[in-house]
């Protein structure tokens, strides 16, 4: 667990992150979600250590966070490597830095779990998505409790998404906490324990996700009506919006009425097209938040 | 950690081909010398040249092994022949922040200072094996000279030799601290090398001009303790500028630096002066700490900006 205390940063004399409630993000999958620029890496970067925030008090387990590095590991969305070296030896570079090295064989066996080539490629001709093996291979170098990743799945492979994502459930079932910022809301819905939101300089805390799930999540599907069948009012009463597209009619709707519209499509035999989850805006998350408070 | 950190030079060409660049004005200073010794042992005594008419022996007394490191060395450190050297610096520090190692390196360890001394204490090291390089190489071609006895070898291992061997080394690592500050602080190798460059040469030239055409008692005292003024004043005493041998004083390396002890008609004078060597150790100690400190200063704005 993390606890957060009145954390607040300013830049250029101006509130940038301001914590109003304390807040002690949990065990599992921590989902942060914002919109760009909102402050989530600085966010990541504060619970790091590397920036300082002007007020407020970071504590991992009752320690300090420099006390704590050692028990994390970070993937940032960009990948801070040597470019003359292989990434075997990045590695190797970084592995030597950390307070407590782990042997090379075990190096070699992260490697080779996250399909950084072991041969002489440096990594300036990596591609993208081996440069983000290469991150997630770095943030996992101490076996680290605390498991923060900034867009993990931006630029990997279909391959390498699946691998990341059961590494998640596999860190999670250990019981490690894990920060996961990515603006991919299915993964989010997914694999989200809690919700972290940080949104117009403020932080917002929801606890158990899941049990709220059906008031934050809607679906969205395209149906098609027959002979121009209009939706029956008690119908339209339970969907968020409906609109006329190319595609066929597109509707959207809370988790929570999905089991009442997938019955009525069954009834009337209606043929559900592209049907995706995803999360509400989030002035409206933040509001929902604001109101269970 | 030290092992990491030569992984990662050993990749680094550029940083062997600069270190190698100042071999040619060592190469160039020796050729000269000898073409000069064999030109001037052949005129007569008579001729009004300095040193016209010696033998051989005697003008090249600067590449013998008790000198010519100090000596090769002195002129290096004192003509452009060591930019090459400064800028290994800037490379040295410049990947960690035009790469973002600084941000990883920021969350790998608590202790920041722990990776800032390990770069330092590898250039430092860095520096040790290069000085030692061109100790080897001139201490090789000494050998090699006409009438060079076995019994000068030794020489070679002297205490003065040892004095300048650190000096040297301290030099090189002195400028390419300041190098690195400036990069850290502008973010640009260009920037970090070329500002620094520009300062040697500046502080050079206004050292000289201000000396003859300002007559500022006030100004040449501030002179003398700059920062180039300084290491310069060291680099002569590695250069053995003070001592005097039986066939005299033959340095080659001029101390550009200059104080007003001379009244003739009402002016003043500028004479060449190299300050006593404990005054140049201690502000040697100072710009040190000096640069040393906002270096770490700006090594932690970097990460914190990273």
């Amino acid at each position: 667990m993390i606890s957060l205390e009145k954390i607040k940063k300013v830049y250029k004399h101006r509130p940038i992150l301001v914590q109003q409630e304390p807040i002690t993000i949990q065990k599992g999958v921590n989902c942060v979600i914002g919109l760009n620029g909102m402050g989530k890496t600085t966010l990541l970067k504060i619970l790091l250590g590397i920036i300082e925030p002007e007020e407020g008090n970071i504590r991992y387990e009752n320690r300090s966070i420099a006390e704590s590095l050692k028990k994390i590991g970070v993937m940032f969305d960009q990948a801070f490597f040597y470019p003359d070296l292989t990434g075997l030896e990045n590695l190797q570079y970084y592995n030597a830095f950390q307070e407590e090295p782990i042997a090379h064989e075990n190096l070699i066996e992260l490697a080779k779990e996250w399909g950084v080539p072991l041969d002489k490629i440096k990594v300036k001709d990596y591609s993208l998505g081996m440069k983000k093996r290469l991150t997630v291979a770095f943030s996992q170098l101490s076996n680290p409790d605390f498991w923060f990743l900034d867009e993990p799945f931006n630029g990997i492979d279909s391959e390498g998404k699946q691998q990341l994502i059961n590494k998640i459930k596999t860190e999670k079932a250990e019981n490690k906490t894990i920060l996961l910022i990515s603006h991919d809301f299915n993964v989010n819905i997914k694999l989200a324990d809690h919700l972290f939101i940080v949104h117009n300089r403020s932080m917002y805390y929801l606890k158990d996700f899941p049990m709220h799930a059906n008031n934050l999540v809607y679906s969205s599907a395209y149906i098609s009506l027959e002979n121009n069948k209009g939706l029956p009012d008690t119908f339209v009463s339970k969907l968020l919006s409906y609109d006329e597209t190319d595609s066929g009619l597109e509707i959207t709707y809370l988790k929570r009425n999905e089991s009442e519209i997938i019955e009525w499509f069954l009834k009337e035999k209606i043929m559900v097209k592209n049907a995706e989850d995803n999360m509400l805006a989030i002035d409206q998350l933040v509001k929902y938040m604001e109101e269970l408070s | 950690m030290l092992k990491a950190e030569w992984l990662r030079i050993y990749r680094k060409k550029s940083i062997y081909i600069l270190s190698i660049i100042p071999f040619i004005g060592v190469c160039f200073w020796i050729f000269e010398r000898y073409q000069n010794a064999s030109e001037l042992s052949q005129l007569s005594l008579d001729s009004d040249i300095a040193g016209a008419g010696e033998t051989i022996e005697n003008l090249l007394l600067a590449l013998r092994p008790e000198w010519i490191f100090s000596q090769a060395m002195g002129e290096v450190f004192s003509t452009i022949y060591l930019f090459p050297f400064v800028i290994i610096g800037v490379i040295w520090v410049y990947d960690d922040l035009n790469h973002g190692i600084l941000t990883h390196v920021a969350t790998v360890h608590q202790n920041r200072f722990r990776y800032f001394m390990i770069k330092i204490f590898s250039l430092s090291l860095f520096f040790l094996m290069t000085v030692f390089l061109y100790f080897f190489v001139l201490a090789t071609t000494s050998f090699f000279l006409p009438d060079t006895l076995k019994s000068e070898w030794p020489q070679i291992f002297s205490l003065w030799n040892l004095r300048a061997f650190c000096i040297f080394t301290f030099v090189l690592l002195f400028w390419s601290i300041v190098g690195m500050t400036i990069t850290y602080l502008s973010q640009s190798a260009v920037v970090g090398s070329g500002i620094l460059m520009f300062y040697l040469l500046f502080e050079r030239v206004f050292t000289t001009v201000t000396a003859y055409s300002f007559q500022s008692e006030l100004l040449m005292k501030m002179n003398e303790y700059l920062p180039w003024a300084n290491m310069n004043s060291l680099i002569m005493y590695a250069s053995q500028i003070k001592t005097e041998t039986s066939q005299g004083f033959f340095s080659s390396v001029d101390p550009i630096m200059f104080e007003m002890t001379t009244y003739m008609e009402g002016m003043l004078i500028p004479m060449p002066i190299v300050k006593p060597l404990y005054v140049l150790m201690i502000f040697s100690v100072l710009y040190s700490f000096v640069f040393g400190s906002v270096f770490w200063m700006t090594f932690q704005y970097r990460i914190k900006h990273s």
